[in-house]
């Protein structure tokens, strides 16, 4: 498995990733281990990348739901109840993409349960509503899907690599 | 077990290996088996998907009776309270299901009691969690005004002795609800979140899951307050207690 072992710059023996001398050699592992530290760092940093993709999509959640509750406010001249829950759910993802900055892969399971849950109540009250704005509901739901895989997979990384 | 041959040097000390040894002449090492395991269990993504499949499979039996509503009974209230009758009873099968699926996390958790401390906090939370349920609604109706549904109320008009509306409203959310959220959800999300964050994340999937816009605050309180007292306890039962005490309350207060 590469990255899993130290290949000793002398002799290209394959020593296990806690030793610091080569064991046929006795050759000193402390370059390759800096080095297979830093590869490693670099890799899970890709994958936090993708991870924090989901504030993007919650950003945009939030903004289209904070137009929406002025649009909708703007017609039924702003509503009490209806005003208060779709600010409360705007208000929801901007507080989640907030905190998508210091905990990306919490944020995007919240971010999925809350934003599916919505939509399919919204769109048992009212079955025409599942088609609006279908294209941005498929997309945001991907982004999030596809940012919660890559958290599982940095956090596997992690540990598989003794990096916490 | 890896093969591995013998080594000419320590892998600690890079000093010379004595010939047959298991430890290090210089430094003293032992030298591992084997590779160590990697510290990562199995299938942590897999489980994630399962305890969000459960998650969106108990959504689907709360949201299928409202779009089905023009198929049932639902002009009469014996109709809706049969309706959600047969919702509890299907929660309740799919949440043992998936308990017996994952009985690795949840046998260690039924079968850890708890500290008494957290006995005494989840019996002395019951007043406040009434109060704050009560003074949630009340707040919202003053602000907003949204119209009040009895819940309890209901089953005393369809004929329910008390008996079987606690078992209803009561038993039911308490052992269930609590097995979900606080059992096969939380053993699910804790490889991947620290203790905090498992306790925020089930908190928010148990206010959402409730569909009650009313109840939103109080709600994650009472999740914040049930996540906390698993984490810290080990157990399911003070938040079953808690959850059973609470729900109890708010019926007989409001039992005709």
């Amino acid at each position: 498995m590469p990255g899993l072992m130290l290949t000793c710059p002398q002799c290209r023996h394959a020593n296990a990733r806690a030793m610091k001398f080569c064991e046929a050699c006795g050759a000193s592992l402390q370059d390759v281990a800096d080095r297979e530290r830093h590869a490693d760092e670099v890799e899970a940093s890709f994958l936090l990348d993708q991870v924090r993709k989901a504030r993007t999509a919650l950003l945009i959640v939030g903004a289209v739901q904070a137009a929406g509750t002025l649009i909708m406010g703007y017609i039924t001249g702003f509503d009490a109840a209806t005003t208060s829950t779709m600010a409360a759910i705007a208000a929801v993802f901007f507080a989640l993409a907030w905190w998508c900055r210091t905990n990306p892969f919490a944020a995007a399971v919240v971010g999925l349960v809350v934003f599916v849950t919505v939509h399919l109540a919204e769109a048992v009250f009212d079955p025409s509503s599942l088609a609006r704005g279908v294209v941005m509901k498929v997309i945001v739901i991907a982004v999030l899907v596809r940012a919660i895989g890559a958290g599982v997979k940095y956090r596997e990384f992690r540990r598989e690599r003794g990096l916490t | 077990m890896v093969y591995r041959p013998a080594p000419s040097f320590c892998g600690q000390c890079g000093a010379a290996w004595p010939l047959g040894s298991r430890t290090c002449g210089t430094c003293g090492q032992a030298r591992p088996a084997s590779e160590p395991a990697p510290a990562v269990e199995p299938g942590v993504g897999r489980g994630l998907f399962s305890a969000l499949l459960l998650y969106f499979v108990l959504l689907t039996t709360l949201l299928a009776p409202l779009a089905l509503a023009g198929h049932l009974p639902f002009d009469s209230t014996e109709g809706v309270l049969g309706t959600f009758d047969i919702v509890l009873a299907i929660d309740a099968v799919l949440v043992v299901l998936w308990s017996i699926v994952h009985w690795r996390d949840i046998v260690p958790r039924l079968r850890t009691v708890g500290a008494p401390r957290y006995w005494v906090i989840a019996l002395a939370a019951v007043p406040l969690t009434v109060g704050l349920a009560e003074a949630n609604v009340w707040v919202v109706q003053e602000t907003i005004g949204g119209a009040a549904i009895a819940n309890e109320a209901m089953y005393a008009a369809a004929g329910y002795s008390f008996v079987a509306a606690m078992l209803a409203i009561a038993v039911q959310p308490a052992l269930i609800e609590e097995l979900a959220f606080r059992g096969v959800i939380f053993a699910r999300l804790q490889p991947l979140l620290d203790g905090r964050t498992t306790v925020i994340v089930t908190a928010v999937m148990f206010m959402v899951v409730h569909l009650a816009l009313l109840s939103l605050v109080f709600l994650l309180s009472m999740g914040l307050l049930l996540g906390w007292l698993r984490l810290r306890s080990q157990s399911l039962y003070p938040g079953m207690v808690l959850h059973l005490l609470h729900n109890t309350t708010v019926l007989a207060l409001s039992w005709p």
